[in-house]
């Protein structure tokens, strides 16, 4: 399990943030943990897709695509602050998040 | 800007300008294909003779290019075996007219582009995408495969073994690393995509004669789908023509 320091925690947050601004074209200072991607957003879930890639190739991580959606349809993340303690516990337990408790 | 009107066939909407036309997939916020035939090919064949095009780009309505073939769809088509074998004729069908259109054609891609949808971006000869486009061939993670000649497409442009270890493992591939492998061809700025291809086809005609990109757009084409004799045969020919045109200087 690779350890989420504060550091890494802040970075993952702020490319989260830094991203859904950009794709959905609105201010960095709308957005709020209860952001809704879908309702608020006019998001979908394969944002989280592409977000994923980002964080993927960024540090390195070893996550399917599979594997992320078989979590998803237990653990769904509709907010953004659900996408970032998703994207922490995928920083942390890459392919093994499939495992984690519901 | 010249526009010629946009027409809907099936799940794409057609239009034109300056000798440019776009074929804009366009069905929810995902752009799934929800049947292997998703354009009538012989409204297309009509269309693309009516409007005297250089290039030609397909693309994505929104976010996405497409996150591939609608797999309720699929599950469907399950009884009907033939049906479906027939549907994925068609659908090569219309893949193989694009793959041989002799103008420029350009997959201007961004965000997802999966399965069904990169088989038709694999039809264009070129891909342009964007920094945060994600492409895959998820299919054998639903067991299932590439139907629309994606086993044969994407080896071509990425070699046998990678294509092998793509298909079967059905994972993502980011824009850099599609790049690397020859899968896609620029990687541009997000959002730019449509009008990076549009620049990138005028650029490759400006100065040319929609003859001379005809010619030399068919005899490369030649090359791979005809014996040396022929393409040298056509090629001879080609020539000749040309040096009947007013362009020729």
């Amino acid at each position: 399990m690779r350890e989420l320091t504060p550091q890494i925690k802040d970075e993952l947050r702020n490319i989260i943030f830094e991203f859904f601004a950009e794709e959905c074209e609105v201010e960095l200072s709308s957005l709020s943990d209860e952001t809704n991607i879908t309702d608020d957003l006019d998001g979908d879930s394969l944002l989280f897709v592409e977000l994923i890639e980002i964080i993927k190739k960024k540090y390195d991580l070893n996550i399917q695509l599979q594997t992320i959606g078989k979590y998803l349809l237990k653990n769904p993340a509709e907010t953004i602050a659900q996408v970032v303690d998703t994207t922490y516990l995928i920083y942390q337990h890459e392919n093994e998040i499939v495992n984690l408790g519901a | 800007m010249a526009n010629s009107g946009q027409i809907k066939n099936g799940v794409v909407y057609l239009e034109a300008a300056d000798s440019i036309g776009i074929m804009t997939i366009d069905n929810g916020s995902q752009n799934k294909i929800p049947k292997p035939d998703f354009v009538d090919l012989n409204v297309l064949k009509e269309w693309i003779h009516e409007q005297d095009l250089k290039g030609l780009i397909i693309t994505g309505q929104g976010r996405h290019f497409s996150a591939g073939a609608d797999v309720d769809g699929i599950r469907a088509g399950r009884d009907n075996p033939q049906h479906m074998k027939e549907a994925l004729k068609k659908g090569k069908n219309i893949l193989s007219y694009i793959e041989a259109l002799p103008i420029v054609t350009v997959a201007a891609v961004s965000g997802v582009c999966f399965g069904a949808g990169l088989e038709i971006a694999l039809s264009c000869q070129f891909r342009i995408c964007t920094e945060s486009a994600v492409l895959a061939f998820p299919e054998s993670n639903l067991g299932i495969m590439p139907g629309l000649a994606g086993t044969i497409r994407l080896p071509r442009k990425t070699g046998r073994g990678r294509a092998i270890e793509i298909i079967l493992s059905g994972r993502t591939i980011n824009a850099e690393e599609a790049y690397n492998i020859g899968l896609v061809d620029r990687i541009v700025q997000n959002k730019t995509h449509i009008s990076s291809s549009i620049e990138f086809i005028r650029q490759l005609t400006q100065n040319k004669s929609n003859q001379q990109i005809k010619f030399i757009i068919e005899a490369i084409n030649n090359a791979t789908s005809e014996n040396y004799e022929t393409a040298c045969y056509c090629e001879g020919d080609f020539f000749v023509k040309l040096l009947e045109e007013e362009e020729f200087k």
